[in-house]
């Protein structure tokens, strides 16, 4: 999209012969050759929001790299957003400290099983993962499910289980959560990390 | 200033974001010439640097005795407000003669120093211009329209177009100036910012505001958006490897435009003019890669191709 509505001179190497430099009596060949020498480095900032409580920050990340040539990109520093208008460029200590938390060595990366009764974690895969939680979910669902309250009443409740989603969802992500478990009959659920 | 809290006090809310900080500081040009000084220190057009030095010094002299200006009249100012019109527009506000006296007394503090004889040839031609000329330089440079202006005149006409408009831009304290579309030009004269800072201190760490290149005013634009298109995807800073410092350039991958923007916090003391001179190398790389400066410096003729 191009709206630029002037055009503003551009400075450029073939030009600065006659610029105002030339024409005060300094030669433009000193940076001329530092060009020629000189690479860019390109850096980002992207706009995003805190995932740790429901107050939902806004945050800034730098990182390194020029996204549009695909070079690898790597986050260097988190700060507050400071326009935005829930924290204006504030960050608790947990905030603060996101950069480390993306860079950590201790970050779950893969779904991990650890079987009643045991003490250790077992690497597993997605599939499994997805399939063990809706066999449990299925099975207490069956077993729990209020269809009725003592008054005859349809109430088509499950109060046997709960679910929590994250704190820096969309809009469009609750509505979904909200109809996801809403639909299942789960009453407890909440959608943000501030336990 | 950081203040230091007691116990049981809370800190009170950061309030609204303030749009615009007209050009009050009385040191305004005199801060501009030392940055000039700083930055002039082994750089590769230091010499150059020096003298942009040199002429903010005068430009602050002249300042500090130009005669008051009158303010633009509550009617005049709610009529441009209603419009969408700045008040002292480039093209709209009639230019006071007075300007030209500036111009005569910078000229003169500048002849009094000791100038490199091209720069001390430049201001004595520029003594002997006509009214008429000058005022057809003033039209051509507040237009972005160089091609008329002789580029060894460029620094000085608009160093003196500067002093009347801060001086002018002066007269406005107090006043609520809504924001222009576009939102990238002067709220307070339509002129192109010259760069961008991110301030580094008061209620306003953090935040960006774009430099007018004519009259030093500041507006607030949110930070990591184009400020030539408003997109947000694609944003680059680009600077020179091996090279840090506070300036970058903050480019779009949409309109393929570029503004330079200063971190103040990495250094307290940049001035949007003296940084912009002193990074021309940023514009060298980035005019080989395709893109467009998106803002003016009024005091800099680029050359003709």
């Amino acid at each position: 999209m191009d709206i630029t509505r002037r055009q503003f001179a551009k400075i450029c190497a073939a030009g600065l012969g006659s610029s105002s430099l030339a024409a005060l009596g300094f030669s433009p060949d000193p940076v001329l050759a530092e060009v020629r020498e000189f690479k860019l480095t390109g850096a980002t900032e992207t706009r995003n929001t805190c995932p740790y409580c429901s107050v939902s920050c806004g945050l800034i990340m730098h990182s390194l790299g020029d996204r549009a040539k695909n070079a690898e990109e790597s986050i260097f520093h988190i700060e507050g957003d400071p326009d935005h208008p829930v924290n204006r460029g504030t960050l608790c200590p947990k905030g603060a400290g996101l950069v480390d938390f993306i860079h950590s060595p201790n970050r779950l990366r893969y779904p991990e099983y650890r079987a009643p009764g045991s003490s250790a974690w077992k690497r597993i895969s997605w599939d499994e993962a997805f399939t063990k939680v809706a066999r449990l979910m299925k099975d207490d669902r069956d077993k729990n499910f209020v269809a009725k309250n003592a008054a005859g009443a349809t109430v088509n409740r499950w109060l046997t289980t709960g679910f929590l989603a994250a704190s820096a969802s969309s809009n469009e992500s609750g509505h979904i959560t909200h109809k996801v478990i809403r639909n299942l009959g789960i009453l407890g659920f909440d959608n943000q990390a501030r336990v | 200033m950081q203040t230091v809290m007691q116990p049981g006090e809370v800190e009170s809310p950061r309030g609204d974001i303030p749009f615009l900080f007209l050009p009050l500081r009385d040191d305004l040009f005199a801060s501009r010439a030392r940055r000039f000084r700083q930055l002039a220190e082994n750089h590769a057009l230091g010499g150059f640097l020096r003298l942009m030095g040199q002429l903010a010094e005068s430009q602050q002299q002249v300042i500090d005795a130009f005669p008051a200006q009158p303010a633009p009249s509550p009617s005049y100012l709610e009529e441009c407000a209603r419009g969408g019109f700045p008040p002292l527009g480039v093209f709209g506000w009639q230019r006071d003669p007075t300007w030209r006296d500036g111009l005569r007394r910078l000229l003169e503090s500048m002849v009094g120093k000791q100038l490199p004889k091209p720069a001390g040839v430049a201001c004595a031609r520029l003594e002997r211009c006509g009214e008429d000329e000058l005022e057809r330089f003033a039209t051509g440079l507040l237009s972005q329209d160089f091609a008329g202006v002789p580029p060894e005149a460029v620094p000085f006409v608009a160093g003196a177009l500067q002093i009347y408009w801060t001086a002018m831009a002066r007269t406005l304290t107090g006043r609520q100036l809504p924001r222009l579309e576009p939102a990238n030009l002067c709220p307070v004269c339509g002129s192109p910012p010259v760069a961008a800072v991110v301030k580094s201190d008061g209620g306003q760490d953090g935040l960006r505001y774009l430099c007018c290149s004519l009259c030093s005013s500041q507006w607030h634009m949110v930070r990591a958006i184009c400020s030539n298109c408003d997109a947000s995807k694609g944003i680059t800073y680009f600077g020179i490897d091996g090279q840090p410092g506070p300036v970058s350039a903050e480019s779009c991958s949409q309109c393929h435009s570029y503004l330079k923007i200063i971190k103040l916090e990495e250094s307290p003391g940049a001035d949007p003019q003296a940084d912009d001179l002193a990074t021309l190398a940023i514009d060298l790389l980035l005019e080989r890669e395709g893109c467009r400066r998106g803002g003016a410096n009024l005091q800099f003729h680029p050359g003709s191709l």
